[in-house]
């Protein structure tokens, strides 16, 4: 049996557009929570045990409840996405939580005694040098939910998950190899980019 | 120009501050003088409002500093301390510029006034002003941080130990430094040290604090001649030991 390319193709492209939505709603969620945290400490053990909590239900089950669930939940793409968000919001919001709290306290209170606003202090100050922390978080996020997505084909989410799925159903490796890796790779390259991302942010700030 | 009003400070049981009362007259250069603990950093943090008293008033120029606006307050003030707390991810010259582009000063004013004060701080702005706080010796940070605290021209000036991590050399240097730039600027400052010897250097009045209380004040001349035991104890501690320098 051959392998279907065309289909490969598409289903990568499926992927893609799952993890990168995904992962915007996870970056949009996590950050604001994660800045929101690390200013009122009240808030930091509900949001971190929330998000570790996530982590630990293992992701086939977090599906699997999903599809009864209104609104959220259901067959298909949209349970698919809420889960992988789910998922992604850990890394994220420990690292803008640790990037924010290890910016050296001589710094922030220079930047209070100096006049700036708590919202200025945030924007100039805080945030720049937590972003290389908070752009690691979302390196392993992506990574993680690329291999992650592969699942969300049991519910009907498509994505390369689908030959692996079917190759499993089918005793084919071959279709199973045509889903993984393509996957594999574009693991391989998010993982690249994002490297190369991060080393420009590092450019000044270290020590 | 600054009054300390019986200034009273509690944290939880601890009492910090129990009636601090001082007045800084305009261009005096008052050094607050004490050991560990004794709340001579809690009061200056009090000028800024980087603390409110528990009770008492600080007035800045007759006004109470709980009644104006913290953040218009402390564009106004310079701030030094001994971390220097310059900002990692901006150039020498952005940190200067600090406080200027926080008042939103017109570009061409903010870029003549960074670099006037590299070259009165001795770092000139040819050579240091597009460098980063990490490539800078710790002496030429805090030569960073006295020029970004001079940068908006402000008339009052507070200092924690700020020359208390350096070598005692260094150290020497960034206290004439600091006397020429206070008297080229004409600016009024508090001057928070342990030190007797860099109190002498730099002040015009020292006042010693004593378990949150002004133990007493007075010029580096009338201190010498103080009889007070807390005088006397830091006076024991510039004294060198005859014994140890007989030849």
């Amino acid at each position: 049996m051959s392998i279907p390319w065309q289909e490969v193709g598409l289903l990568l492209v499926e992927h893609i557009q799952l993890v990168l939505l995904s992962m915007g709603i996870a970056i949009g969620i996590a950050v604001p929570l994660g800045l929101l945290a690390s200013r009122r400490q009240w808030a930091r053990p509900w949001a971190l045990g929330f998000a570790n909590v996530m982590q630990t239900i293992p992701s086939l089950a977090v599906l699997g409840f999903l599809i009864p669930v209104a609104y959220v939940g259901g067959v298909g793409k949209r349970s698919a996405v809420v889960a992988l968000v789910l998922y992604a919001l850990l890394p994220i919001l420990r690292n803008t939580v640790t990037g924010v709290l290890s910016v050296e306290p001589a710094v922030r209170e220079a930047a209070t005694a100096l006049g700036m606003t708590s919202h200025q202090r945030l924007f100039q100050v805080e945030l720049p040098l937590a972003a290389p922390t908070i752009l690691a978080g979302i390196h392993i996020a992506a990574v993680g939910t690329i291999g992650t997505a592969t699942i969300a084909a049991a519910i009907g989410a498509g994505g390369l998950g689908v030959l692996i799925f079917r190759g499993i159903s089918t005793v084919n490796s071959e279709l199973i190899l045509a889903g993984a890796i393509p996957a594999a790779l574009l693991s391989l390259v998010t993982d690249g980019l994002l490297r190369c991302v991060e080393k420009r942010f590092q450019h000044h700030s270290s020590h | 120009m600054i009054h300390f009003d019986d200034l009273r400070y509690q944290v939880g049981t601890k009492t910090i501050l129990r009636g601090l009362n001082l007045h800084v007259a305009a261009g005096e250069t008052m050094v607050l003088l004490g050991r560990s603990g004794s709340g001579k950093t809690t009061a200056l943090r009090m000028v800024n409002a980087m603390l409110q008293p528990s009770k008492g008033v600080v007035r800045v120029d007759g006004v109470a500093v709980h009644q104006t606006d913290p953040v218009q307050l402390r564009r106004s003030i310079g701030y030094v301390m001994q971390d220097v707390g310059l900002f990692p991810h901006w150039t020498v010259a952005r940190n200067v510029a600090t406080v200027p582009q926080l008042l939103g000063w017109p570009e061409d004013r903010t870029r003549e006034r960074v670099e006037m004060l590299l070259a009165d701080v001795g770092l000139p702005a040819n050579e240091f002003a597009e460098r980063y706080p990490h490539s800078l010796s710790g002496g030429q940070r805090q030569r960073v941080g006295v020029a970004r605290a001079l940068a908006a021209e402000p008339r009052l000036m507070l200092l924690d130990e700020p020359f208390g991590a350096l070598d005692p050399i260094t150290r020497v240097e960034m206290q004439d430094l600091f006397v020429r730039l206070r008297e080229k600027h004409g600016i009024t400052s508090i001057f928070v040290t342990h030190d007797l010897r860099e109190a002498y250097r730099v002040g015009t009045r020292i006042a010693l604090l004593r378990d949150g209380v002004v133990d007493s004040v007075g010029s580096p001349a009338e201190f010498h001649q103080a009889v007070s035991d807390e005088a006397r104890a830091f006076l024991r501690t510039i004294a060198v030991p005859e014994e140890a320098i007989r030849p």
